[in-house]
């Protein structure tokens, strides 16, 4: 029989049994409609992630020295101050860096702070010009003056001042230690409410307020006082093929430091976005997995209207065979019944899907995404799921004997 | 054509219960030429309906040799049997059989379907052709349940023709009528044996002989005389 003929006659024997194919299909809708929310809302969170992480400097790239197995040799020196100037000449580098930290994040250092034996760790930066708009709760802001000096003041964040000081108004005018120095604070930033909703992925600029600020002479002092540099950040122009610059910087640190065995690499932030996408995903498919269990509850639904059908229609079954169906025909007419009911549902189940999603993207801060892939994918679970649960009846139907089913 | 249409040879046919074998045909032998209107008539549990299917492909035997048109059949597979029955036989049951939720046309379209070739502008030629010659073109849109039951074992006769069959099997075409419409079916299958198809009906309405060119007679699994029934 060809497939248009057969999608024809489970489409008739289909409106034969409106109502009972419609129950059924709840089953399925139910199942693919969790699925396909999950997914949607998912997608929405590696977005909402992603494009936080790319607000800060997507440009900015971190070249660290790995000894590897010649570690041995603590007196390899891989980066020098000379390289500078080198790598600043390969094309495509706007901006280098030096740090005298093992950078983790790429983004502002962490540093212990105490006040006589109370400790906290604070995240600290240097004074820059943005900042100058930072308000203070208490105290003032560092002005641009002493922003630009070596002035031993601090502007604390809030929590900070909250933990070394339980009260925060009693840190004006206290010295704190920090590196080693002594710094005076002179303001402490906006509180932050740790426990309201809105600092989450969505608004991960405000985690920026919980900070401590530093003129920018004050620490670089001290960065003088030691001469090895730990790694270098290159600042990208834009545009430019970030793989190819990164090799000729890699090249060129070999072409000037002969002697090292190791390897230079680079932290990418592109790779933390990476990785972290990956762990989202891959937290969804978990999540989607354990709703998917509603579609084997669906499924089994599928799978017992189907066996009722081949019961009830056991002198059809007969009258098509002595006409000439084959067991074949048989079994491909209820096989695609079957799976006609779990794809409309299954269509119908992702137009749900999605639109709790988008409901349930209105009391949170992201904003679900419906990809082509996952909408491939729910189709294609339905059309799998119809398969699975009506091979065993659509079997049993073609295995029937003609003479015993028409004289039933 | 020298060969008969059909030709059985030693045809047993036995049931396997637990009380042990219970034999339903005893090896039958029967030539059918072309053309020919056989009755196979007896009482209930003679064996009729069995042979009719063994005839119809539909139901197996133990021992034995059937030859359609000069080609050996005996061993068919399910396959096979199907696409030769869809090819050369058309089946009118008691119960006519039509399927519920199809309507006229589809039914009677429904062996065309499983075949292959036939473009919808044939099928509907075929249909409509054979919707005229049993006089209800004008339902076919209907329904089964809106017809009467003479209406629908024409709509099933129609259904037998439409594949142009070599042979016709009939089960008790007229068990499930009242008599009137009885002669109405009997009269229009005389029609089609006298326009040359061979048809094959069991029954055990005696009456029924003023239609046939051929009478056999089954009792306990063998033919046997008439009187004897």
């Amino acid at each position: 029989m060809k497939f248009y003929n057969l999608l024809r006659t489970a489409w008739y024997s289909m409106r034969a049994y409106k109502l009972r194919i419609f129950l059924t299909m709840i089953g399925i809708i139910i199942g693919i409609a969790s699925v396909s929310a999950i997914l949607a809302i998912g997608e929405g969170v590696k977005k909402e992630a992603t494009s936080s992480i790319e607000k800060s400097n997507l440009n900015k790239i971190t070249i660290n020295y790995n000894a590897g197995f010649e570690s041995d040799d603590v007196t390899v020196r891989p980066f020098e101050k000379s390289d500078i100037n080198e790598i600043k000449k390969v094309p495509g580098v706007q901006k280098i860096k030096e740090n005298d930290e093992e950078q983790i994040f790429g983004l502002n250092d962490f540093e212990e702070i105490s006040y006589f034996n109370r400790h906290t760790s604070t995240e600290f930066k240097k004074y820059e010009k943005k900042d100058k708009d930072r308000k203070a709760s208490l105290g003032r802001n560092i002005n641009s003056v002493e922003g630009k000096s070596n002035k031993r003041v601090i502007f604390l964040s809030y929590r900070v001042a909250e933990e070394l000081f339980k009260e925060p108004e009693k840190a004006l005018g206290k010295a704190v230690k920090m590196k080693g120095e002594l710094f005076e604070v002179i303001g402490i930033g906006q509180e932050i409410n740790m426990g309201d909703f809105e600092i989450s992925l969505g608004n991960m600029d405000k985690m920026q307020d919980d900070i401590s600020i530093v003129p920018e002479k004050a620490i670089r002092e001290k960065k003088k006082s030691e001469d090895s540099i730990q790694n270098i950040s290159i600042f990208l122009e834009p545009g430019v093929d970030k793989d190819e610059v990164i090799n000729e910087v890699k090249e060129k640190l070999h072409e000037l430091h002969p002697d090292v065995k190791g390897e230079y690499e680079e932290f990418n932030l592109q790779e933390i976005i990476d990785s972290m996408q990956k762990v989202i995903g891959s937290i969804t498919l978990f999540v989607a997995f354990a709703a998917g269990i509603s579609l084997l509850v669906g499924g089994i639904g599928v799978m017992n209207i189907m066996y009722v059908s081949v019961t009830e229609r056991k002198r059809e079954i007969g009258i098509r065979r002595a006409i000439g169906a084959k067991p074949r025909s048989i079994m491909l007419q209820f096989l695609v019944e079957a799976i006609f009911i779990t794809v409309i549902g299954g269509f119908l189940g992702i137009i749900l899907g999605y639109l709790i999603a988008i409901v349930a993207g209105e009391f949170m801060p992201i904003k679900p995404v419906m990809t082509v892939s996952n909408f491939l994918g729910a189709s294609s679970i339905s059309v799998i799921t119809g398969l699975i649960f009506g091979i065993v009846p659509a079997s049993k139907a073609s295995k029937l004997d003609p003479i015993k089913a028409i004289y039933k | 054509m020298s060969n008969p249409l059909i030709e059985l040879k030693n045809i047993k046919k036995k049931y396997t219960t637990k009380a042990g074998d219970f034999p339903v045909l005893k090896g039958i032998n029967l030539n059918i030429e072309e053309g020919e209107f056989i009755s196979i008539m007896g009482k209930s549990g003679s064996g009729k309906t069995t042979l009719l299917n063994i005839l119809g492909l539909l139901d197996k035997f133990n021992e034995g040799e059937y030859t359609f048109r000069g080609e050996n059949i005996s061993n068919f597979n399910e396959n096979r049997k199907s696409e030769f029955r869809n090819k050369n036989m058309g089946f009118i049951f008691q119960q006519f059989h039509l399927i519920e939720s199809l309507t006229v046309y589809q039914n009677i379209e429904m062996p065309l379907l499983y075949r292959s070739g036939e473009t919808k502008e044939d099928r509907r030629q075929k249909i409509e052709e054979r919707l005229e010659q049993v006089g209800l073109f004008e339902k076919r849109d209907n329904k089964p349940f809106e017809l009467s039951g003479g209406q629908q074992q024409r709509i099933a006769i129609a259904r037998a023709l439409v594949t142009d069959p070599y042979l016709i099997l009939a089960d008790e075409p007229t068990g499930a009528l009242d008599s009137e419409t009885s002669d109405d079916i009997m009269e229009l299958i005389k029609k089609l044996n006298d326009d040359g198809k061979t048809i094959i009906m069991v029954t055990h309405d005696k009456d029924l002989r003023r239609y046939t060119t051929r009478d056999v007679y089954l009792k306990d699994g063998e033919f046997s005389e008439e009187a004897t029934i």
